[in-house]
């Protein structure tokens, strides 16, 4: 075949090849020497080169046909062999074999047969009761606005609702305390020649207990210069403290921690009664009110949980209400509109004014866009 | 995984999962406890479990929980130290099966989850070993004793009747 420009190309290949024939080469290189630019090309040609890269197919095995082979069955494989068929690893061919050997070893069938009853089946009356108690459930967005809007409607309505119809007061109620005492002085015990039949007057030493609405209690001591015994109770009625000032009251009214004692005590004293020149009091007694910290009672569980409740609503420094100590509605209503609050991302709040007697005057309920706010009447 | 399949994965695989956890441990309430962790454990991962590899999840998760428990209370027994005598009672063992959940009393905790793995919910031994961390061969190991050791009760249960 005659080099030509429509099939240099294949006496190129055969070129680098080294399949050129003598005639071949010799007429290719009268060729390039006519076709200098084909010889420039062949230069090129030449000097590409790719190496062969070491690349191995590692799944030949799988590939390969593999002869046929008869599984061996004996007594050194047999249980082997029976685990296997429960096991559903025999192919069709081995389990085939499997069977032929049980036919032709009547012995070995009973231990087959031991084999196939490890094979367990589940007790289907065994159920998880508490399925409920483990499933999730997941408001929608829309669903959760809803319910977000409703609840800050119905908290508002009940806010609302306790402000125009309970019956709002500030009585404090404070337990009188009852002191014994004469009728005429609060401070001062006189001796009576009407009322006192006994002229034995004790003054007692100790401290006395004096609980409310309990007659003084004495106890006799050997010193009876110093002792001073009201018999007659007729002459001594008990009277309200009213020279407690307000803030006493609020001390006492929240101490319920503690066990208040007054006792007796003789800081001063004048000779009131002339009936008794014998004695040269001097002394008079004087009403000390102490107070000593409750032993823990034993709690309840109850208990603990009502204390840590409080607490927790206290502790969000509510200025609601002076009682610190009590949770009360203002408490619970302002913890509420907190709560409300945050999850509303509405800002809403409840405040509370009181005067100089720690008494309500004006409550208000605000929101961004609406501000309520009541007077209260003062007995 | 979505919280509605959450839930359907609670109605499909509770059952299976207590049963399980309950043939191994034999105590309702600490089966129940397992269950309960596993499932929590599941909720806080939902959004990475897919659904389809759910029941894999929970069996993986619900295993190794259990396995921690036994091995903490270690209460491994062995047929060989339990005398023949234990066995024959007065009355005969007419239940196969009251036979089999005896004898699975003494298979070691890891061969015992293995078969019923196998045997309840017919997981394959790649699946059982990645719900027990072991290898196909270890597993086809622990199934191949386990099955040996039930023969051997069995035989031995037959022969005391």
């Amino acid at each position: 075949m005659k080099i030509s420009r429509d099939n240099y190309e294949i006496f190129f290949v055969d070129y680098i090849d080294g399949k050129l024939s003598h005639n071949d080469m010799a007429e290719l290189m009268i060729f390039l020497s006519q076709n200098p630019d084909l010889a420039s090309e062949l230069e090129n040609f030449e000097l590409i080169s790719i190496e062969p890269v070491k690349i191995s197919f590692d799944e030949k095995n799988k590939l390969k046909e593999i002869p046929y082979k008869a599984i061996i069955i004996n007594n050194d494989n047999f249980d082997e062999i029976c685990i296997k068929k429960i096991e559903g690893d025999l192919n069709h061919s081995e389990s085939i074999e499997f069977e032929k050997y049980l036919l032709k070893h009547p012995d070995k069938e009973k231990d087959y047969t031991l084999y196939t009853k490890t094979k367990l089946t589940p007790d289907c009356s065994i159920e998880y009761e508490n399925k409920l108690s483990l499933k999730k459930y997941n408001l929608s967005v829309h669903n959760k606005k809803w319910l977000y809007a409703s609840m800050s409607v119905a908290a508002s309505v009940i806010i609302i609702l306790y402000f125009y119809f309970s019956p709002f007061n500030n009585n404090i109620k404070v337990k009188p305390k009852y002191i014994a005492e004469n009728k005429k002085n609060n401070t001062d015990i006189k001796h009576s020649k009407k009322a006192n039949k006994s002229k034995d007057i004790l003054l007692h030493k100790d401290n006395i207990s004096i609980a409310n609405n309990e007659d003084i209690k004495t106890e006799k001591t050997d010193n009876k210069k110093e002792i001073l015994h009201a018999r007659n109770t007729k002459n001594i009625k008990p009277t309200i403290d009213n020279n407690i000032k307000s803030a006493d009251v609020h001390r006492e009214y929240y101490k319920t921690d503690m066990i208040e004692t007054k006792s007796i005590k003789l800081l001063a004293y004048k000779i009131t009664d002339s009936d008794l020149p014998a004695l040269s009091l001097k002394r008079v007694p004087k009403i000390v009110t102490q107070y000593k910290q409750k032993k823990e009672e034993p709690k309840t569980l109850a208990v603990i949980a009502k204390s840590q409740i409080t607490k927790m609503f206290l502790n969000r420094k509510s200025k609601v209400d002076f009682n610190y100590n009590k949770l009360t509605f203002w408490n619970i209503a302002d913890a509420l509109v907190n709560s409300i609050s945050k999850l509303t991302d509405n800002k809403m709040k409840l405040e509370n004014t009181y005067n100089s007697k720690g008494e309500l005057e004006t409550f208000a309920f605000s929101t961004e866009k609406i501000t309520m706010s009541k007077k209260v009447k003062n007995k | 995984m979505n919280t509605e399949e959450y839930n359907t994965c609670i109605d499909l695989h509770s059952d299976k999962v207590y049963r399980f956890i309950l043939k191994n441990i034999h105590d309702k309430e600490i089966a129940k406890d397992i269950i309960q962790d596993s499932y929590e454990k599941m909720w806080i991962n939902h959004k990475n479990i897919d659904f389809a590899k759910s029941k894999t999840y929970l069996f993986t998760t619900a295993y190794h929980t259990m396995i921690d428990l036994i091995r903490k209370n270690n209460k491994k027994e062995d047929l060989n130290n339990v005398e023949e005598e234990i066995f024959s009672q007065s009355g005969q063992y007419s239940d196969l099966k009251e036979i089999l959940n005896k004898a699975m009393n003494f298979l070691p905790e890891d061969q015992r989850a293995v078969i019923m793995l196998r045997d309840y919910e017919g997981y394959s031994y790649e699946e059982i070993g990645e719900i027990t961390s072991l290898n196909e061969s270890q597993v086809k190991v622990y199934i191949y004793r386990a099955r040996m050791f039930l023969k051997q009760y069995i035989g031995k249960m037959e022969l005391v009747i």
